[in-house]
């Protein structure tokens, strides 16, 4: 029934003697898109159709698991990914400030990504480093105590990861 | 478990950075809310945290000072759980919502007078309507910064001022021109075309300024100050100096309890269904010029003053059988106790009226009249012109 129904059956081994075809292809979902991102660094449409196709599952669906979660990705990302914290100890620290200031540099809104696709502005909840606040990750680098001159650091970092070789 | 809060905030964590005085700590995430330092002798603890409206939750603790805007904060907390919410009940869906149009409003310096009794009841309505512990806690900031920290509500709302100047839209923006340096900065800042550059000042065209803070971060001796209106309305009226505005500043920051103590006096009050004939006879025995309304739980619903007793005269109301409710007027304006007395000033002038009831922990503590403000400002106002 299923183009790869061997490979499904594969991925459960035991279980797949209990499990119908159906809840196996629904339950292949999650992992399947993780593997897209990580090969493609977001969800391409076309992507998502052939999955689609392969599992025997409505597109809507497909979409409807993707959507669902913060770290599946519909737009290509940029190389960078500059994270501000806005938590609590970070936003009385004034990390909007810091924001502001990024989001001016780079001339994006915090979600969007750069027309060359090098940097990607986003916020984030809370780091967890609360006494080094305000933070900055830049790509899972950690910058802490983002004052005038660090924010400025933070932006060469990214420059300079940018230059060919860098 | 048990140790104080005091202890925790200065000996185990060493205190606040530049030793500057506390404001506030927030306890237990968003939804905890914040406590000022009339509770730095709680010990922590899941009861005592639970009983003065906070919660432990994850055991974090945030301490602010003085250049924390608790409304800000208030706002920021509520835009988190706000965010968060499922949307699946009404009250919590559209009530946060709601809510935090409220602040957006009021941070941004178009807060309207009945902002904070909206909120409350907003509150209260989502704390009492939601199915599950997001939509229970979420008005909570919000609440326990009203309830602790109402006198920077009523700033925002009357005043149209963030005393720790952090919301935009907030103040009036002046240049210093004793402190400042002329370097241009601010008018290299300013995108409105607000800063103006004479021979012998730079200073800052009022209906030009949004004030959007630009200036005030550019400049790096701090020489723009953002100032309240009615300190600026005083400048103004009584063409005082810059620098004698300062030492009128702090002459005049007598707050509204101050006031209060050297009056002596019971509130007059009466019930809702008092007829309107008894609540003359009554002002008009004591002598005072207006009549607070209370409802059976003893809050405050109304006021009736001479102005609304001319009223009753010129359409004729039959004052022996008309309820005071009737008549009155709902929803007085009031203001906390620890209000500067500018602001009780710029507002009555500019409500017109005459009769201020004054609040504390939602309760009314007293009333405040323009002749009592102005009993003790007349000393401020000689002094003033006789320079």
């Amino acid at each position: 029934m299923f183009a790869k129904s061997e490979e499904i059956r594969g991925h459960y081994t035991g279980m797949s003697e209990v499990l119908t075809e159906g809840h196996m292809a629904k339950g292949m979902l999650i992992h399947e898109l993780q593997e897209i991102q990580k090969a493609h660094n977001y969800l391409p449409a076309e992507e998502l159709e052939r999955l689609a196709e392969r599992l025997n599952i409505s597109l809507s669906e497909v979409y409807s698991t993707a959507s669902f979660y913060k770290s599946f990705h519909f737009k290509p990302r940029g190389r960078n990914i500059v994270c501000v914290c806005m938590g609590t100890a970070c936003h009385v620290r004034g990390a909007s400030k810091v924001l502001d200031a990024l989001s001016n540099e780079f001339c994006i809104k915090p979600g969007e990504t750069t027309e060359d696709l090098t940097v990607t502005l986003e916020t984030v909840g809370c780091v967890g480093c609360c006494g080094l606040a305000p933070v900055v990750t830049v790509n899972e680098e950690i910058v802490g105590e983002v004052d005038v001159r660090k924010t400025a650091d933070v932006i060469n970092i990214v420059k300079n990861r940018n230059m060919p070789g860098g | 478990m048990g140790t104080t809060l005091r202890e925790i905030i200065y000996v185990i964590g060493g205190g606040i950075i530049g030793d500057k005085p506390f404001k506030a700590v927030q306890t237990g995430g968003p939804s905890g809310g914040c406590l000022p330092a009339s509770h730095l002798d709680l010990p922590v603890d899941f009861d005592s945290l639970t009983r003065v409206g906070s919660m432990m939750g994850s055991g974090g603790m945030v301490v602010m000072d003085e250049d924390t805007c608790m409304v800000d904060v208030a706002k920021y907390f509520l835009s988190f759980t706000q965010a968060e919410s499922c949307g699946k009940c009404p009250p919590c869906r559209i009530g946060t919502y709601q809510m935090l149009q409220i602040m957006e409003r009021i941070t941004t310096g178009n807060g309207r007078h009945g902002d904070l009794q909206r909120l409350v009841q907003l509150g209260r309505m989502v704390q009492k309507g939601s199915l599950c512990g997001l939509g229970q806690s979420a008005p909570n900031p919000v609440l326990s910064a009203i309830k602790y920290f109402r006198v920077e509500f009523e700033e925002h709302i009357y005043d149209n001022y963030c005393r720790s100047n952090v919301c935009s839209g907030t103040g009036v923006y002046i240049i210093n021109q004793t402190e400042c340096i002329r370097c241009g900065l601010c008018k290299e800042a300013c995108a409105f075309d607000a800063v103006r550059e004479t021979y012998d000042k730079h200073y800052i065209e009022k209906e030009y300024c949004q004030k959007c803070k630009a200036c005030y971060t550019a400049c790096p001796v701090e020489a723009v100050k953002i100032r309240k209106q009615s300190v600026t309305r005083l400048e103004e009226q009584f063409r005082v100096p810059e620098e004698h505005l300062e030492v009128l500043e702090n002459r005049a920051k007598i707050r509204l309890k101050d006031l209060l103590e050297r009056k002596t006096g019971k509130i007059v009050k009466c019930t809702l269904s008092c007829k309107v004939s008894d609540a003359i006879i009554k002002m008009d025995g004591l002598d005072v010029g207006s009549m607070l309304v209370f409802d059976n739980d003893d809050n405050l619903v109304g006021i009736f003053t001479e102005r609304d007793a001319m009223k009753c005269f010129t359409k004729g109301i039959a004052v022996r059988d008309v309820p005071i409710q009737k008549v009155m007027t709902k929803n007085p304006i009031t203001l906390d106790v620890s209000t500067d007395i500018g602001i009780a000033v710029n507002l009555m002038s500019e409500k017109k009226i005459r009769h201020l009831p004054v609040t504390e922990d939602d309760r009314v503590v007293g009333l405040i009249s323009y002749r009592d403000l102005v009993t003790y400002l007349l000393p401020e106002v000689a002094f003033v012109a006789s320079q």
